[in-house]
């Protein structure tokens, strides 16, 4: 069973990269490509909701920091992990990840292999150690 | 930072200007009340002056103003005759407290009064006035009258906000810029990397391997070069000056540059420097810590790096030295040594984007500070020198 994650990310070159990154992993991606479409895919009750969220925050129309404020205002769809995804090393903008309530925030990195590596340690800690909830059906 | 220097020196000229002008002032009434026929001389010098003259009787509160000190204000004296309290009148609400506080001060032990100040115009608007005046006492020290000058420094004020706003928003550009222009980079390094490992079999050349070198190389410079100025644009914000230990600073510029240290196998000697100096700590440490790091990179062949620290008090200053036993600088290239991304060497011969003494120099001038660099010439090493404030201005 491959675990379904919601991408929103708006570069090409980005989707691609993590795409590969996590080729050899059980993962199946869904792409939106600004936040206003992330916030409808989320809210929309026919479609199933993803287990994990990753999230860039320089997003077009409404920026990755809405879209949790937003999201994390909804019964069920709030209890799903957002992990940021982002160039930005600020400290500012990694404390207000976490301010409107990111599980985690991981910057983005220069290489595929240490884009594989942070594939390998994100498998091995969300869909391995750690226990997600599960929304299949409640919606 | 050349329009600051101007504006700083247009300041000083007016200050200048007012002082000869008040005194002028002073002279003038103080001999018109012995010589009547002078009164005219008087009148002379205030159509002549471009400042404006005020006299102000403290016991009855009247104001008697230069034509000038109305004129400026918009006034067309041949049609209006403003109130004889209009120009205490027409001082800004939010600055009535700060120029009472400031003439109560001058009444009582002398202070000089100097406030800028902001005066209504006749349509509304305000223009900022340089209030500058003296009490005249009477035998027994009891203070009965204020003259004084007024200076339109509006257009200053002006240049001023413009200034600021100009600075802000290229701070903010250079932030923006910097961060957004690491992503493209982000994608040359990934996409050349990946080709690489997908196309590898067809691109096994040597010629191959060099230019995908070549680029990740240029690619790994222009991020450096992005992230310094990333930081040059970032220097001086949010500076918060407390007292500090200048020892303090120095050490946690000496931990950071252990590296280059033990590769060098430099020394650093601190000769009697003060205990304490006024400044931001963290910002003095990464002051010293770009002259230390050219002092130990910028060594000689087969010489021991030897940096030396001293520190002078002058007045409210103390003046720090950064002295090696280095390379040295020839005279010639010494003016441009500040600006930024200048290098006397190329990035083969000494690593380096040419940030370092630019950033330092934003650093000491945030603190108000002076900065400046000597060498007798190549090979005879360095002397980098700047000053801060002993004490904060209270």
């Amino acid at each position: 069973m491959k675990r379904k994650i919601l991408l929103v990310e708006d570069s090409l070159g980005d989707i691609a990269l993590t795409r590969r990154a996590f080729l050899k992993y059980p993962v199946e991606f869904e792409t939106v490509d600004n936040g206003e479409k992330a916030i409808e895919r989320l809210m929309d009750r026919t479609k199933e909701p993803p287990e994990m969220i990753l999230l860039d925050l320089n997003l077009p129309r409404v920026s990755g920091w809405e879209v949790l404020e937003r999201i994390k205002q909804v019964p069920h769809i709030k209890r799903i992990p957002v992990v940021i995804l982002t160039s930005s090393e600020a400290e500012t903008d990694i404390a207000r990840s976490y301010d409107l309530h990111a599980s985690a925030y991981m910057q983005k990195p220069a290489t595929p292999d240490a884009f594989r590596e942070l594939a390998e340690d994100f498998e091995a800690f969300w869909f391995g150690r750690a226990k997600i909830p599960q929304l299949r059906g409640m919606m | 930072m050349h329009l600051d220097v101007s504006y700083a020196l247009l300041v000083a000229l007016l200050f200048l200007g007012a002082a000869v002008l008040v005194l002028a002032g002073v002279v003038a009434y103080k001999t018109r009340a012995k010589i009547r026929g002078e009164a005219a001389l008087l009148r002379m010098l205030t159509e002549a002056a471009t400042d404006g003259f005020w006299d102000w009787d403290i016991a009855t509160g009247k104001e008697q103003l230069s034509p000038r000190g109305y004129t400026a204000l918009g006034f067309d004296l041949t049609r209006v005759k403003p109130k004889r309290t209009y120009w205490q009148d027409s001082i800004h609400p939010e600055d009535r407290e700060r120029a009472h506080a400031a003439m109560r001060a001058h009444l009582l032990d002398g202070r000089p009064y100097a406030e800028v100040v902001r005066h209504r115009r006749s349509d509304g608007s305000y223009a900022w006035m340089l209030d500058r005046g003296v009490a005249l006492k009477d035998a027994s020290g009891q203070a009965y009258r204020m003259i004084g000058t007024h200076t339109d420094i509006s257009a200053l004020k002006e240049i001023e906000s413009q200034l600021r706003q100009s600075n802000r928003d290229l701070e903010q550009f250079a932030y923006a810029a910097s961060h957004d222009l690491q992503e493209p980079l982000r994608m040359i390094t990934s996409w050349t990397s990946a080709l690489f490992e997908d196309h590898g079999d067809k691109l096994m050349e040597p010629e191959a391997q060099q230019m995908k070198h070549f680029i990740i190389d240029g690619v790994n410079r222009m991020r450096t070069l992005i992230r310094d100025l990333l930081s040059f644009s970032q220097a001086g914000r949010g500076i918060q000056t407390t007292m500090v230990s200048p020892r303090m600073a120095i050490s946690s510029a000496v931990r950071n540059l252990a590296g280059a240290l033990n590769e060098s196998g430099g020394r650093i000697v601190i000769e009697d420097i003060p205990n304490e100096v006024f400044a931001d700590g963290a910002m003095l440490a990464q002051v010293f810590q770009n002259l230390l790091s050219n002092s130990l990179k910028f060594r000689r062949k087969g010489v021991t790096p030897v940096v030396t620290i001293t520190a002078e008090v002058r007045d409210s200053e103390i003046r720090f030295s950064v002295i090696d036993n280095g390379l040295g600088i020839a005279q010639h290239h010494l003016p441009r040594v500040f600006e930024v991304f200048t290098r006397l060497y190329s990035t083969a011969e000494y690593e380096g984007t040419g940030i370092g003494l630019a950033l330092v120099r934003r650093i000491v001038h945030a603190h108000g500070g002076d900065i400046g660099i000597d060498s007798p010439g190549p090979d005879q090493g360095t002397t980098a020198w700047f000053t801060l404030q002993r004490k904060g201005t209270p």
